[in-house]
């Protein structure tokens, strides 16, 4: 085997430094007369090694003001106190939750129990049998009957009462901004006659049978 | 006292260090001392920076014995950290060495050149060379790295290791023939 041009040139360090294996060594010193230019350069760069001869005799010796100071900066180091606080509370929470935002992996986990938190309540809101509406409120709670009244917007509330005690009514909502009142009568009142009772009065624009007892 | 080839002792030398050795440190700080001073010195001008960055650079390898991963000699690697750190102070304080303030060199100086030797002589030329040439020649025939080692130091592909030692070689045959030496002497 003999080698190219390039390869030869790459040698030459190599062959300077005796880095080259024997075998290697012989190959390269055969394939030298194929190329005097690289001969040449042998020359030149064995030259410039000769050179470094004398500095290599020159090598400064270890200094000891040089390893006193290296010495003395790493005890130095070793002696020096580590700096730390206390970890509070927000620390704690800090460390705690540190491997979620660090972890993609941790923090998909977290979406997915979270997601799942979600699917359960919504499967879990009742769904009531029957429709309410606005005005149904909180008057079909108790026991007795129910009556939507209107007053006249001038009526006294003395005059109110007096109307709701003449048919043992009890305010139970209102008024609304529109100044409906729902009122529960007792269970063995006759709603009819108490209705048109309370249309007789001036006072009363608006008196009609509670919406859940309608539907009854 | 370990035996084997002087690449070897310092390595088992740095496995001590790696322990906290403080008598492996200062064996090995012997052993490389010389080498890394050396180079410092052709690379930077000021003898008390060179001090200085020597200081730093065992500092750091105390510190940083365990990071050591064999893919270079313990000399190569110790020199790798000296370099890093003379680059930072170059950085600061723009420290390289000027050598053409401290030899000037006659117009006339062909009868002084005569008195020297050849070796003399190129290392003068070599001191005059830009301090990137001078590097990478010190490194590959003095430091005697080879390629692959001298490109992962210097953090350069080999290919422009191969390519800068040919041309640190032509810049110094141009400045032997500036010296009044013939360039043809080298």
């Amino acid at each position: 085997m003999t080698y190219r041009k390039d390869e030869l040139r790459d040698k030459i360090p190599d062959y300077l430094n005796n880095n080259l294996p024997e075998q290697e060594r012989s190959e390269f010193e055969r394939s030298l007369s194929r190329y005097p230019d690289v001969e040449r350069e042998l020359l030149e760069f064995s030259k410039i090694k000769s050179s470094y001869a004398p500095i290599g005799d020159e090598m400064p010796s270890a200094s000891e003001a040089v390893f006193q100071r290296v010495m003395k900066e790493i005890r130095a180091e070793k002696k020096a106190p580590v700096v730390s606080r206390k970890a509070g509370f927000f620390d704690g929470v800090r460390d705690f939750f540190r491997p979620v935002f660090v972890s993609s992996r941790i923090s998909w986990a977290v979406a997915g129990v979270q997601m799942v938190v979600i699917l359960i309540l919504v499967a879990s809101i009742p769904h009531p049998d029957k429709y309410t509406t606005l005005s149904s409120g909180p008057s079909g709670v108790g026991r007795g009957k129910t009556l939507h009244i209107v007053f006249a917007s001038e009526t006294r509330e003395m005059d109110i009462r007096g109307i709701l005690n003449g048919i043992e009514g009890t305010i139970i909502d209102g008024p609304s901004s529109q100044g409906l009142y729902t009122v529960r009568i007792k269970e063995n009142k006759d709603i009819v006659r108490v209705l048109e009772e309370l249309k007789k009065h001036k006072a009363v624009r608006f008196a009609e049978k509670g919406f859940d007892d309608t539907l009854k | 006292m370990f035996k084997g080839s002087s690449a070897d002792i310092d390595l088992r030398l740095l496995k001590l260090v790696r322990k906290g050795d403080e008598n492996a440190f200062r064996q090995l700080y012997e052993s490389t001392y010389g080498r890394v001073a050396l180079y410092l010195r052709r690379l930077v001008a000021d003898e008390h920076t060179v001090e200085n960055i020597l200081a730093e650079t065992y500092v750091a390898v105390w510190k940083g014995a365990a990071g050591f991963q064999g893919k270079a000699q313990v000399t190569t690697w110790i020199i790798g950290i000296a370099r890093n750190i003379a680059m930072n102070e170059l950085r600061k304080f723009k420290h390289f060495e000027n050598l053409d303030d401290h030899f000037e060199i006659p117009d006339n100086s062909l009868a002084d050149v005569e008195l020297f030797d050849r070796p003399t002589l190129i290392q003068e030329a070599l001191l005059k060379l830009s301090a990137k040439h001078r590097e990478i020649l010190d490194l590959v025939f003095f430091h005697e790295m080879n390629y692959p080692e001298v490109s992962a130091l210097l953090d350069v592909p080999v290919s422009t290791v191969k390519t800068r030692v040919f041309y640190a070689k032509d810049a110094l045959k141009e400045v032997l023939g500036n010296m009044g030496v013939g360039k043809h002497d080298l």
